[in-house]
C-alpha cells in the first residue's frame, strides 16, 4: 500500500510535499513503468506520492519578459502543439515516446527524472532554459544545466517542486535537432544532439550544442562553445574536423543495452559535424 | 495501396475490442496461479521450500514436481522439457514451482517467498563451448551436445571446386529472436461437473496442448477438452510453452477442484518461452565464369538451447533448402543442432529458412559482384525451373515453377534495373546513401517429410438451411476460420452468411496436426473441399428426385441447388427441410492427406515437399552517413500463393511478414548475459512500430496448384523468410559494406 496525495492547489501540494516528503508524480510515465509489478496488479511504489498532473495552475504557456514560461505540469503534447514553443523543443518532443505517453508526460517529469537520455532536457539545455522551484520557504530560479547533477539526481530539495520552465526566446536563432534511436518512435535515445545558434554578419554570435545520452548528464562543452563564439563562419568551416575531434575527445559515453560507447562517440562527433555544416553551409 | 474487400468473421469483435482472449475469461471460484523461477542457468539438487509462501494470506497451494501425477517432462519430439523442473535446472527459464492463491496479488506475494535452492553448475552458453570435447553434456542420457545432424549429399562438390572460376567462402551469423506475439501466454482451466477439464488457452496447437496435459496429469485425452478461443498471435511460438502453461493450470484445477487461471506477463513469457534459433553458418560456393553455381559446401550449427523442442525439424528445413531456390549439381551440407544452457529454441515463423536465405541470397550477390555479372542474370541462370531438379533430387514437375515470373514482376514493378544503377555504393552528395537489393526464395509448403500431414473438416448442415463448419486448423489470429468459410461458400455455391464457424475443441474434431508450416490454408482448405464434396453427394442423392434429374446432374450455385432446368431448383431452406423429412442428417466429414513426400536421412535426398511457394522481395534503403542508421523506404514483394482465397488477408500476411522481418534485420535481438535474458519486455526488446514500416506493395501471383484441392498454397512464412538478405543486399549497394551478421549494423566510421 502506498499513500497518494491529491492536492487541489499548488499550495496544498507544497504542504503535502514538505510535510511527508512525498515524491512528485508528474504524469508518471517513468515511475509507473519502473515500479511495475505484474500484469493486472498495481505498481509497487516504495514511497508516498503527490499527484501534480491535474493542477491547472501549473499548465500554461505564456510570454514574460522575452522568455517563454511553461507551467511545469503542461503535458508534452500541449507544449509541442503550442505556437510559442521554439522549434527545437517541438522537434525534440515530437520524437519522444508515442502520442499516448506524450498526452500524460510533462516537462517537469522529464526534468525531474533526470535521465541523461531525456530528450526534452537536451533541447531545453541547448535553449539555455532555467526552472523555477517552489517550496513553503519561497521560490528560486536555477539554470536547468545546474539542476541536474547525475543520472536520476537533481538539486531539488525535499520540500520543493518544479513549478515553471523558463525558455529565453532567442530572436533570429537557428536550431538543429537529431535523435538516434533503435526505431523511429517510442525508443529511448542512443544519443541526441540539440543545437541553437545565432549569426550576425557572418560571425557566430551565440552557440549552444547539447549532447544527450553520451554522459551522466546532458553535456555541453562550454570551452568549445566559447572558442567558437565570435568566429567567422568560414573559419569554423576550416576548423570543422578539429572541432569535431574536440567534441569526440570531450565525451565519455558508456556501453548499455541501447548502444555502445564506441558508436555513441563516433555518431555524436559526426552529428556535431552535421551541425557545423548546417551552420556554415558547408558540405 | 488499393482498397480490397476483406472478409473476417471476427472483424467487428477485433476492431471494437470485444473479442474475448484467455485472460478475459473468469469463472466463479476461480483461483490464480503464478510460476516460480530460480535464478540458476544450470544447477542440480534442486530443492523447493514453499512453507513460508503457503502461510501467506490467500495462498492455497505451492505445487512442485512431486505433486505431478504424470510425467513432469514432455516434448513434441523428445520428452525432455520440464513442465515443472525436477532435480535439475537446465536453463534460466525453467519453472520450479507453481503458487495458487485466491487473487493474483496474493499469488505473486506468496511466490516471492518460495525458497528455491540448488547446486549451481558451470553453464554451457555458446555453440563453440558446447562442441568442446570436454564440455558437460547437457541432454540427459546422451553422449554429445549435438542433438541432431542432418546430411545432404548431392554430387561431389569437392571435386568441382578446383575447376571453378570463383570460389567464395563466407561465415554468416544470425541472432536469437523472440516471436513477440501481442498476447502473452494465458490459460484458464475449469473442472467440469463430469470430471472433464475444460481448457481455454492462448496456444496454437490444441492437440499438442492436450497431449501435454494428458501426459502431465496421466489422464486420457477424453478427460481433457481444449477450446479454441480468440488468440493474439503465435508466429510459431505458442506450442510447447503455451501447452505447458495450460498443463500447469490444469494441474492446479485438478488438485484444487476449482477453476485456475495462469496468465503470463511479458517478462515471464520472454524469459521462459522458446526463441528463433541463432545460426552459425559456413558456406563455400563455387561459380563458373558465366556465373553458374557449380558447387556448394556448407556446415551450419543451430543453438538449440536447453531442450530439443522442434530443433530436428527446423534444421531439417535448413538442410532441404540449404541452397536457396537454386538447382546446384554438387552439394554437401551438414547441419547440426547443438544443446546449450540457453533458454531453448523452437518454432518461429520461417522455421530454419530465414537464416539460410540470409546467407545464400547474399552469396549470390557477392558472386555476381565479383564476376561482374548482373545479380538478376545470376539468379535467372541458377534458379529452379519447370521440371528442374532441386538439391534434394526432387523433380519439380507437379506444379508450376514460377520463380522467374515472380522475380520478373517484382523487378519490373519496383524498377530494379534502373534503381540498381543509381545506388550510392559508398558515395553520395548528401547525408544519405541509397541502395536497392533483392532476394528470391522457394519454400516447401506444409510439413514436408518432417511429419505426418493430414487434416479433418466437419460440415454440419442444419435443417433451416444454415451451416456449421469446423476444421482441425486453429485460429491464431491469422484469419483461418474466415478462409475456411470462404472456401466452403465457394464449394457449395452459397452465400457465406449461411455459414458459421463453430467454436471447435479437441473433443469435437480429430487431431489434424498443428497450425504451423504455412499449412492452414493448403491442408485445412483441402479438407473443406473433401467434406463439401461429400455433402453435395449426400444432398444430391436425396433431392435429385424432387429436382427431376439424376443425382450426378444436381448442381450447386447462386445460393441454390439446381436440377437441369431453371424451373427445377430448391433453396437451401427447402432442400434441408426435405432432408429432414427423409430423416437424413446433412452432415459430412472430410479428411485430406498430404500427397506423398520422401526423404533419405543418410543422403538428404528425396521429394522434400509436395509443392513450393515461389517468392521475391525487393527493398530500397537509405543509410545515414553520420549515424549509420539504416532506413527501409520501400519494399515490393511477389509471392506465388497458388490461389488467393482472401486477398486482403494475403496482402496482410505479406506486409506483416515484411515488417516482422525488418525487425529481425535491423533491430531485434534477445540479449543473453550468462544465459539470462536481459531485455525481457518490449520496452527493451524493440520490435518495429508503425513509424518504422516502409512503403510496401504486395504482388499476388496465382498458379493454381494441382496438389492442393483449392489450388492455394500459402503465404504466412514465405512473407518473412527473404526480407533480411534483400535489405542486406540493398545496404551493400548503398554503402559498399557487406554485413554477414544479424541484426545489420553499419558503423559510421566505416562510411566516408
Amino acid at each position: 500500500m502506498v499513500d497518494v496525495y491529491h492536492p487541489k492547489t499548488l499550495e496544498e501540494a507544497l504542504q503535502f510535499r514538505s510535510s511527508t516528503g512525498a515524491v512528485p508524480f508528474s504524469g508518471g510515465t517513468d515511475i509507473m513503468v519502473r515500479y511495475r509489478t505484474s500484469h493486472g496488479v498495481l505498481p509497487d511504489l516504495p514511497w508516498p506520492i503527490v499527484l501534480l498532473g491535474h493542477l491547472k495552475e501549473l499548465q500554461y504557456l505564456r510570454l514574460r519578459k522575452g522568455s517563454l514560461c511553461i507551467g511545469a505540469e503542461t503535458t508534452l503534447t500541449d507544449v509541442m502543439d503550442h505556437e510559442l514553443t521554439p522549434p527545437l523543443l517541438k522537434q525534440a518532443i515530437g520524437l519522444m515516446a508515442a502520442p499516448a505517453l506524450r498526452n500524460l508526460g510533462t516537462l517537469a517529469g522529464n526534468i525531474g527524472n533526470a535521465s541523461p537520455a531525456g530528450d526534452a532536457v537536451c533541447a531545453l539545455i541547448a535553449l539555455d532554459a532555467s526552472i523555477e522551484l517552489a517550496s513553503p520557504r519561497g521560490r528560486r530560479v536555477v539554470s536547468l544545466d545546474l539542476f541536474i547533477v547525475g543520472p536520476g539526481r537533481t538539486i531539488l530539495a525535499e520540500d520543493e517542486l518544479i513549478t515553471e520552465i523558463i525558455v529565453p526566446i532567442g530572436e533570429g536563432h537557428i536550431s538543429w535537432y537529431k535523435k538516434v534511436g533503435t526505431r523511429r518512435a517510442n525508443a529511448l535515445s542512443k544519443l541526441s544532439v540539440s543545437a541553437d545558434w545565432a549569426v550576425d554578419d557572418n560571425v557566430l554570435t551565440h552557440v549552444r550544442i547539447a549532447l544527450g545520452a553520451v554522459a551522466p548528464v546532458v553535456l555541453r562543452c562550454r570551452d568549445i562553445e566559447d572558442d567558437m563564439t565570435g568566429m567567422k563562419l568560414p573559419e569554423i568551416a576550416l576548423q570543422r574536423e578539429d572541432l569535431m575531434n574536440r567534441y569526440k575527445c570531450s565525451i565519455t559515453p558508456i556501453d548499455d543495452q541501447r548502444s555502445s560507447a564506441a558508436y555513441r562517440k563516433q555518431a555524436a562527433s559526426n552529428l556535431v559535424g552535421a551541425v557545423l555544416d548546417e551552420m556554415t553551409g558547408g558540405r | 495501396m488499393a482498397r480490397i474487400r476483406a472478409y473476417r468473421n471476427d472483424a467487428e469483435a477485433k476492431v471494437t475490442g470485444t473479442a474475448r482472449y484467455a485472460d478475459d475469461y473468469s469463472f466463479p471460484g476461480m483461483l490464480h496461479m503464478v510460476p516460480v523461477y530460480a535464478d540458476y542457468v544450470s544447477a542440480r539438487n534442486l530443492a523447493v521450500n514453499g512453507a513460508e509462501a503457503l502461510a501467506q494470506p490467500g495462498c492455497i497451494a505451492v505445487l512442485t514436481a512431486s505433486d505431478v501425477p504424470g510425467n513432469c517432462r514432455y516434448g513434441q519430439i523428445e520428452e525432455d522439457y520440464p513442465i515443472l523442473a525436477e532435480g535439475t535446472i537446465r536453463s534460466w527459464g525453467d519453472v520450479t514451482a507453481l503458487v495458487i492463491a485466491e487473487t493474483r496479488e496474493q499469488a505473486l506475494q506468496a511466490a516471492s517467498l518460495v525458497k528455491v535452492t540448488a547446486e549451481p553448475m558451470e553453464p554451457v552458453l555458446t555453440i563453440e563451448a558446447a562442441l568442446d570435447p570436454y564440455a558437460p553434456i547437457i541432454p540427459e542420457g546422451k553422449d554429445s551436445n549435438i542433438v541432431v545432424h542432418h546430411r545432404l549429399r548431392h554430387g561431389d562438390p569437392e571435386a568441382v571446386f578446383d575447376q571453378c572460376e570463383l570460389v567464395i567462402e563466407e561465415d554468416f551469423h544470425t541472432q536469437v529472436i523472440e516471436q513477440a506475439y501481442m498476447e502473452p501466454e494465458s490459460c484458464v482451466c475449469v473442472p467440469r461437473h463430469d470430471g472433464v477439464l475444460e481448457i481455454y488457452g492462448s496456444m496454437q496447437h490444441p492437440f499438442s496442448t492436450r497431449r501435454f496435459v494428458s501426459s502431465f496429469l496421466d489422464e486420457p485425452f477424453s478427460a481433457i477438452e481444449v477450446y479454441t478461443i480468440p488468440m493474439g498471435g503465435g508466429f510459431g511460438g505458442k506450442d510447447d510453452n503455451a501447452a505447458a502453461v495450460c498443463a500447469r493450470a490444469a494441474l492446479g484445477a485438478r488438485i484444487t477442484g476449482r477453476p485456475v487461471k495462469l496468465t503470463y506477463n511479458r517478462e515471464w513469457s520472454v524469459r521462459e518461452t522458446y526463441k528463433r534459433h541463432p545460426y552459425r553458418m559456413h558456406y563455400k560456393m563455387g561459380f563458373s565464369s558465366e556465373g553458374k553455381i557449380e558447387a556448394v559446401e556448407t556446415t551450419m550449427y543451430a543453438d538449440s538451447g536447453a531442450y530439443l523442442s522442434v530443433t530436428p525439424w527446423v534444421t531439417w528445413r535448413s538442410t532441404a533448402q540449404c541452397c536457396g531456390p537454386y538447382g546446384v549439381e554438387h552439394v554437401k551440407a551438414d547441419v547440426y543442432g547443438v544443446a546449450t544452457n540457453n533458454v531453448f529454441r523452437g518454432a518461429m515463423r520461417g522455421f530454419g529458412a530465414p537464416q539460410v536465405n540470409f546467407a545464400v541470397e547474399q552469396l549470390i550477390d557477392i558472386g555476381a559482384h565479383r564476376l561482374g555479372i548482373h545479380p538478376l542474370g545470376m539468379r535467372r541462370m541458377n534458379m529452379v525451373k519447370q521440371n528442374g531438379e532441386t538439391v534434394t533430387g526432387q523433380i519439380l514437375d507437379k506444379h508450376t515453377v514460377s520463380l522467374e515470373e515472380v522475380m520478373n514482376s517484382v523487378v519490373h514493378h519496383i524498377g530494379y534495373r534502373k534503381k540498381y544503377e543509381q545506388c550510392s555504393r559508398g558515395t553520395s552528395d548528401n547525408d544519405e546513401l541509397y541502395g536497392i537489393g533483392l532476394s528470391v526464395s522457394y519454400r516447401g509448403s506444409s510439413l514436408g517429410a518432417e511429419g505426418m500431414d493430414y487434416c479433418s473438416c466437419v460440415i454440419n448442415g442444419q435443417h433451416d438451411g444454415s451451416i456449421l463448419l469446423e476444421t482441425g486448423i486453429h485460429e491464431n489470429g491469422q484469419g483461418s476460420e474466415s478462409v475456411m468459410m470462404l472456401i466452403l461458400a465457394e464449394e457449395l455455391g452459397i452465400d457465406r452468411k449461411r455459414i458459421r464457424y463453430r467454436r471447435s475443441s479437441t473433443s469435437t474434431i480429430p487431431d489434424s496436426g498443428t497450425t504451423v508450416a504455412t499449412r492452414g490454408t493448403i491442408m485445412g482448405g483441402s479438407s473443406v473441399v473433401v467434406a463439401a464434396q461429400k455433402l453435395k453427394e449426400l444432398i444430391s442423392s436425396h433431392i435429385a428426385q424432387r429436382l427431376k434429374c439424376s443425382s450426378d446432374e444436381v448442381t450447386f450455385h447462386d445460393d441454390k441447388i439446381w436440377g437441369l432446368t431453371y424451373d427445377n431448383s430448391l433453396t437451401w431452406e427447402e432442400a434441408m427441410k426435405e432432408l429432414y423429412l427423409q430423416r437424413v442428417a446433412p452432415y459430412a466429414f472430410g479428411t485430406y492427406q498430404g500427397p506423398d513426400v520422401s526423404w533419405d536421412d543418410t543422403t538428404g535426398q528425396g521429394d522434400a515437399y509436395f509443392t513450393y511457394v515461389y517468392s521475391c522481395q525487393c527493398a530500397e534503403v537509405m543509410v545515414h552517413k553520420h549515424t549509420g542508421k539504416i532506413r527501409v523506404t520501400n519494399v515490393v514483394a511477389g509471392h506465388d500463393v497458388g490461389k488467393a482465397i482472401n486477398r486482403a488477408m494475403v496482402l496482410g500476411q505479406m506486409y506483416g511478414g515484411i515488417t516482422q522481418g525488418i525487425g529481425m534485420t535491423l533491430m531485434e535481438q534477445v540479449q543473453e548475459a550468462g544465459g539470462k535474458i536481459t531485455n525481457l519486455n518490449l520496452g527493451t526488446y524493440r520490435i518495429p512500430r508503425s513509424t518504422d514500416i516502409p512503403e510496401m506493395e504486395g504482388i499476388i501471383i496465382e498458379h493454381y496448384d494441382p496438389l492442393s484441392l483449392t489450388g492455394a498454397k500459402g503465404i504466412g512464412e514465405p512473407a518473412i523468410e527473404l526480407i533480411a538478405p534483400a535489405i542486406a543486399n540493398a545496404v551493400y549497394h548503398a554503402t559498399g559494406i557487406r554485413c554477414t551478421s544479424l541484426p545489420l549494423k553499419i558503423r559510421p566510421e566505416d562510411l566516408s
